[in-house]
């Protein structure tokens, strides 16, 4: 870190101010960074492996290069976002990260340097997120709600009565990763799977209105000719 | 042998024998249904309709299946907001409620003497088939003189039971109807 910072040492790092121009992009670069892993968690605490599933789908594999030194390695959110669902009780694959290539180093000493901060501040931020929900009466998705909502999705009706909308993500997640052994009355079973996820995004999003309605109902059930 | 409303309600609330059942999503409030007397459910208007816009097709070709995405169009429209059907217009929509019929019941679906009278017709393939599960197409179209006003969420039809003489058991919940009107004919 010498030759980043000259002659500046440990003492006056915070307060040389050529030092300090140095250092200030190192920080707004990490300040980026942790904000991009605060909300991993949150995504994780909210939605369960609905998210890691969702991140995979959207992010995976990974061929391009690091899109912006304001976001940790892809690869990095991956684990981080794993260590995230253990420490909020999930079970979590521990393959989830092998989707993403892996990283070697950032090209620039001073990403480097937002690099460790970030890697060094997680648990933190993970213990931060789930902080951030106490007393916002939410609910975490559950494996017997998961289970409730797959059952009625298999059965080809929508389900509204969750408490936690992570459970019917993480069922629909659980039907869409195993579509081959999905045979849909009404359907042919050698449809393709783009049908089968039509209609299992009919199923979901119909679930979504269904629970939007419930709560509109009073106001908008008045319309009437 | 047609259901009366609390034949009906049985069949929605009993959850003994799921095979029989009758999966209503959104569910009507159980007391306020079973306090009305007649023999029919109301289903209400969903967000997705779809409509004919000009073109340069000569002949819809109704013998065999085609899109017509080339010559319809998608709307959304949310709660609260409003869907103008002019005179003589034809346009499809959808029930809000997700219908799931068990094997043994067929039904057939109508639309309410308050907007029959002015001029709204709602369904002209009215049958539903044992098995049915989906979300109901509605054909709606004005046939008055004055445009009319439509609200999703609002009671647009009504749907009569009928109990087969036997139960299909084959043809419980079978996937047929989406969430919006579809894009072929």
């Amino acid at each position: 870190m010498g030759n980043l910072f000259g002659a500046v040492g440990k003492e006056s790092i915070d307060s040389d101010l050529e030092a300090m121009a140095v250092w200030a992009e190192s920080y707004s670069y990490a300040a980026r960074q942790l904000e991009e892993v605060f909300c991993d968690c949150v995504g994780v605490w909210l939605f369960g492996q609905s998210y890691l599933h969702s991140f995979r789908y959207l992010l995976a594999p990974d061929l391009s290069e690091r899109p912006s030194d304001n976001y940790p390695p892809n690869r990095w959110r991956s684990e981080f976002a794993i260590e995230a669902a253990r420490s909020y009780g999930d079970s979590a694959d521990s393959t989830f990260a092998n989707a993403f290539r892996p990283f070697e180093k950032s090209r620039e000493k001073k990403v480097e340097i937002a690099d460790i901060v970030t890697k060094t501040l997680v648990p933190k931020i993970i213990a931060e997120a789930n902080d951030f929900f106490d007393g916002k009466k939410l609910t975490r998705p559950s494996a017997t709600e998961t289970e409730r909502c797959k059952q009625s999705l298999y059965s080809l009706c929508p389900f509204s009565d969750y408490e936690s909308v992570g459970s019917l993500l993480n069922a629909a997640w659980e039907l869409r990763l195993d579509l081959e052994n999905w045979s849909i009355p009404g359907v042919p079973d050698d449809v393709s799977d783009e049908k089968k996820i039509d209609i299992l995004n009919d199923l979901v999003f119909k679930s979504f209105e269904v629970v939007e309605w419930n709560g509109l109902r009073p106001r908008v059930a008045g319309n009437k000719i | 042998m047609i259901l009366n409303t609390l034949d009906i309600s049985q069949r929605l609330f009993d959850e003994t024998d799921v095979q029989k059942r009758i999966f209503l999503i959104p569910a009507p409030d159980r007391t306020e249904f079973e306090g009305h007397s007649g023999a029919s459910i109301d289903l209400h208007l969903g967000r997705w309709f779809r409509t004919m816009r000009q073109s340069n097709v000569t002949v819809l070709k109704v013998g065999k299946a085609q899109s017509y995405s080339g010559f319809s169009k998608e709307h959304f429209v949310r709660f609260g907001k409003e869907f103008i059907l002019h005179p003589g217009k034809f346009a499809l929509g959808m029930t809000l409620e997700w219908i799931s019929f068990p094997g043994d019941l067929a039904g057939h679906i109508t639309g309410k003497s308050s907007l029959g009278r002015r001029g709204l017709v709602i369904e002209t393939a009215a049958g539903i088939h044992p098995g049915f599960a989906g979300c109901l197409t509605l054909e709606l179209a004005n046939v008055g003189e004055i445009p009319i006003a439509l609200n999703p969420g609002m009671e647009i039809c009504q749907v009569f039971f009928h109990k087969t003489l036997s139960a299909n058991s084959r043809a419980t919940s079978q996937f047929k109807g989406s969430r919006k009107p579809g894009s072929t004919t």
